[in-house]
């Protein structure tokens, strides 16, 4: 499929693309709500939820915050308004045909459970909880996107049979699309707090005879380091931990010597219209942050590791 | 591929419909006939129909097989056949990767 290099600029290119069209999707949300109408009247914060029909406060104060992030509305002295243009959204108009399709309606699913989500939080539409939604979970992390960054994962460790690999946050997914490269000879642990997602991906383990995949369900914060591993993953994983940092120290727990953690997560630096995606993964429960490209490399400096990057979502320490 | 959770789940809950789907994928490509198909899966044809393309008030043609686009309907010499399309395939697929985890939570939708 190409060389590392490339494949981590085709990732790059849809992650940026999806920070983008999140961004264009959090406009097309304020416009339709007549968010910005109101706005524009100079209306107040609590003001606004009264005005606005079929609101839940919660999710408008939010998408209030993702505004003023992206520099789309500003608040002064309690007045809401629209602030000066912010920088539009931006596609790779070069690049287009490196993207995926498949993301498409995962962002257009989200975009329609943002509209349930201001009716009721509860609402039977909105299935980001990992079990109640486990089936779309799946979906999202069966995109080629996904695969394509496990395939970076496989390489950039050069995971091969015989190896050990613990996967922090595995869904249902990676214990195929990764633990098949360690196996018959080596061992593939994953652990997901998701019992509806292990239940998927456990079924794929048993129809493949994959023995040599260990899938345990448990919070990834409370897994005691009872032994070590050539490969620590932690994709897309920080994103929902405040303490990113001890969630990071406690990753290289695992490692034995020689060993390499590998951190997936878009690198909030690297985006500008962050905030807009983060809207969106907002309606996930769990989900705290994207992390900080300076919080990995922090903790592989103080830590004594070596650290190293690729591109926009990727970090190395080993 | 992305298939709406909410027609998985339908369709999960959905016994006959389930069935004919699985009938298909075991013969895919090839298609069946109506009766065929009923006969295999041990169901009324009239209720078969139904879950094909839809009938009357009892099986809304909306959310058919056909419709959804999980099973096309192919003519040849006056005769109809039902064939599982590419994506019915997938469905499938779906379908039985998510049976322990709808057992488990039978989720809303």
């Amino acid at each position: 499929m190409g060389s590392v290099e490339r494949l981590v600029r085709i990732l790059d290119e849809n992650v940026s693309a999806w920070v983008e069209f999140s961004f264009m999707y959090l406009m097309l949300f304020g416009f339709k709500h007549g968010i910005f109408k109101l706005a524009g009247t100079y209306t107040k914060r609590e003001e606004l939820e009264r005005l606005l029909p079929k609101t839940n406060g919660t999710i408008l104060n939010r998408a209030l915050d993702a505004y003023a992030e992206l520099g789309v509305m500003e608040e002064r002295n309690g007045v809401i308004r629209i602030s000066h243009p912010p920088t539009a959204p931006e596609l790779p108009w070069d690049k287009l045909d490196v993207l995926f399709s498949d993301w498409v309606p995962i962002l257009e699913g989200m975009y329609r459970m943002a509209d349930y989500a201001f009716l009721s939080e509860r609402h039977p539409r909105m299935i980001l909880d990992f079990d109640k939604g486990a089936d779309f979970w799946d979906m999202k992390l069966s995109q080629g996107i996904n695969t394509l960054y496990r395939d970076i994962i496989v390489r950039i460790t050069k995971l091969r049979d015989g190896m050990t690999v613990l996967d922090l946050g595995c869904g249902s997914v990676s214990p195929v699309e990764i633990g098949r490269h360690v196996g018959p000879n080596g061992m593939y642990v994953g652990v997901d707090f998701s019992v509806g997602l292990l239940s998927i991906a456990k079924e794929r383990v048993k129809e493949r005879g994959m023995d040599w995949v260990e899938l345990k369900n448990m919070d990834v914060r409370n897994v005691i380091p009872s032994r070590k591993y050539d490969v620590v993953i932690m994709s897309f994983i920080l994103e929902y931990f405040r303490d990113q940092e001890g969630m990071l120290r406690k990753g290289l727990k695992f490692l034995n010597d020689g060993g390499k953690l590998v951190v997936v997560d878009p690198f909030r630096e690297e985006y500008e219209h962050i905030a807009a995606w983060e809207f969106f993964e907002g309606f996930t429960p769990e989900f705290a942050a994207f992390p900080s490209r300076k919080t990995v490399r922090t903790v592989a400096e103080e830590e004594g590791l070596n650290y190293k990057e690729f591109g926009k979502n990727i970090a190395l320490l080993y | 591929m992305y298939v709406d959770p909410f027609v998985i789940r339908s369709l999960n809950r959905s016994e006959l419909r389930k069935r004919i789907l699985f009938y298909l994928d075991s013969i895919y490509p090839s298609p069946a006939y109506l009766s065929e198909i009923a006969r295999a899966i041990g169901s009324d044809p009239a209720n078969v129909k139904g879950a094909l393309v839809g009938l009357g008030n009892r099986y809304s043609e909306d959310s058919s097989l056909v419709n959804l686009g999980l099973v096309e309907v192919i003519e040849k010499d006056g005769f109809k056949h039902y064939a599982l399309t590419n994506y019915g395939r997938n469905v499938v697929k779906l379908l039985k990767s998510y049976h322990p985890y709808y057992s488990l939570f039978r989720p809303e939708g």
